[in-house]
C-alpha cells in the first residue's frame, strides 16, 4: 500500500533570499512560511541577511520618526512672500520711492499752503501795529501808562 | 469652508486667483511628505528641511502650469524627487573640501534609541550609515523607487504614476533595488564584524 505523502516543499538560499520580504510582511502562505523557517533552522547565513533585513526596516521606520522643523511651513510662506514682491512690474518697483517722495513733498507743502492761507485770513480783532508787538513791548507800554 | 475639506484642486484654484494665503494649506498637508522623501535621499534633518523650502517653492512658482493631467499629491512627488536628485548631482560635484565639511555636520540622521545598551546603540549606528552607504550607491532608478516605497509607503501604482513607468516595470525594479540593498547590507555588515575582531 502506497501512503500518500504530502509534497514538502525545500526551499534553497536563492529561494529564500527572494522571499524574505514577503516573510517580513507576512505574505507567506502557512505551506511557504514553514519551509521558509525550517531552511532558516539549518542556514546560518539565510538566517543573518533576514536579520540584516529586519534591522534595515526598523533604522528606515525609525528615520521616518524624524519630524521636520515646526516653523518650516512659515519660512516657506515667508519666503513665497518675498518672491511676490519681487515679481511686481519692474515700473511700479521704480516708481514706488519717487511717488512716496512726491507724495511726502506734496503734503507738506499742502500743509504749509494752508497754514499760510489761514494765517492770512486769521481776524485777531487787534489793529495791525498791536499783532506786529512783542510781549517786550506791551510791558514797556504799561510801564510808561503808569508813570 | 473648512481647511481640511477643500480638496487641492479648489485650493490650486483660488492661489491662482491671487490667494497666496491658501497656498500655505498645501504646505501644511504635504510638507512632512515632502521632508521624508528629502530624509531617504539625504539623511539629514537640516537638508531635507532646505529641499523641502526648495520644492514647495518651485511647486508654487510653476502652479499655473499644473495642467492636472495627475493629482496634485502625483506632481508634487515628481518635483520633490527632482529636487532631491538635482541636489544629489550639486553634491557629487562639490569640491572633496565640501564634501567633508558637510559631513562632519552635526545634524546627520539622529535615530532616536529604544535601548540603553551602549554596545547595541553602537551597532546600530555603524548599520544605520552603512545602509545609508548602500541606499545612496544604488542606481537612481532603483534609489528613487526604494524610497518611495520604504520611507513614503507608497504603492507601486504610485510609485509608477511617479516616475512614469509601468506597475510591472516598478515591481522589477523594487526587486532588483532590494536585492542591491541586500547584498550591500550583507557585505557591510561583514565588514562591521571584521572591524570589531581587530
Amino acid at each position: 500500500m502506497f501512503l500518500m505523502k504530502k509534497r514538502k516543499v525545500k526551499m534553497d538560499c536563492e529561494d529564500c533570499k527572494n522571499r524574505i520580504d514577503e516573510y517580513i510582511e507576512g505574505k507567506l502562505g502557512n505551506e511557504d512560511k514553514l519551509s521558509f523557517e525550517s531552511h532558516l533552522h539549518i542556514c546560518h547565513e539565510c538566517h543573518e541577511i533576514l536579520n540584516l533585513q529586519v534591522l534595515a526596516d526598523r533604522i528606515i521606520k525609525e528615520e521616518n520618526k524624524v519630524e521636520p522643523d515646526f516653523y518650516l511651513a512659515g519660512k516657506i510662506m515667508s519666503r513665497i512672500e518675498n518672491l511676490e514682491k519681487e515679481h511686481d512690474p519692474w515700473l511700479i518697483r521704480i516708481l514706488r520711492p519717487a511717488l512716496a517722495t512726491i507724495a511726502v513733498a506734496g503734503a507738506i507743502m499742502g500743509g504749509v499752503l494752508i497754514g499760510s492761507i489761514s494765517a492770512g485770513t486769521a481776524d485777531t480783532g487787534a489793529p495791525i501795529e498791536l499783532t506786529l508787538m512783542n510781549d517786550a513791548e506791551i510791558e514797556f507800554i504799561n510801564v510808561l501808562a503808569a508813570e | 469652508m473648512n481647511d481640511a475639506s477643500q480638496n487641492d484642486n479648489e485650493i490650486i484654484k483660488s492661489v491662482l486667483e491671487g490667494d497666496t494665503n491658501s497656498f500655505r494649506i498645501l504646505v501644511d498637508r504635504y510638507q512632512t511628505i515632502v521632508f521624508h522623501i528629502a530624509f531617504g535621499f539625504v539623511h539629514n534633518q537640516e537638508e531635507a528641511e532646505d529641499i523641502t523650502q526648495e520644492v514647495f517653492i518651485r511647486t508654487w512658482q510653476s502652479l499655473s502650469k499644473f495642467r492636472g493631467d495627475s493629482s496634485f499629491s502625483t506632481w508634487l512627488h515628481r518635483i520633490a524627487v527632482n529636487v532631491c536628485l538635482n541636489q544629489i548631482r550639486k553634491e557629487k560635484r562639490l569640491p572633496v573640501l565640501n564634501r567633508i565639511s558637510l559631513f562632519f555636520r552635526s545634524d546627520t540622521a539622529e535615530i532616536p534609541p529604544d535601548t540603553e545598551n551602549p554596545e547595541e546603540i553602537l551597532i546600530r549606528e555603524e548599520h544605520s550609515v552603512w545602509l545609508q552607504k548602500a541606499l545612496d550607491s544604488l542606481p537612481e532608478k532603483q534609489r528613487i523607487a526604494i524610497v518611495l516605497s520604504k520611507y513614503d509607503d507608497l504603492s507601486q501604482k504610485e510609485i509608477a504614476a511617479i516616475i512614469n513607468l509601468t506597475e510591472g516595470a516598478v515591481e522589477a525594479l523594487l526587486q532588483r533595488a532590494k536585492r542591491n540593498l541586500r547584498e550591500k547590507l550583507t557585505s557591510g555588515s561583514k565588514k562591521i564584524e571584521n572591524k570589531r575582531r581587530k
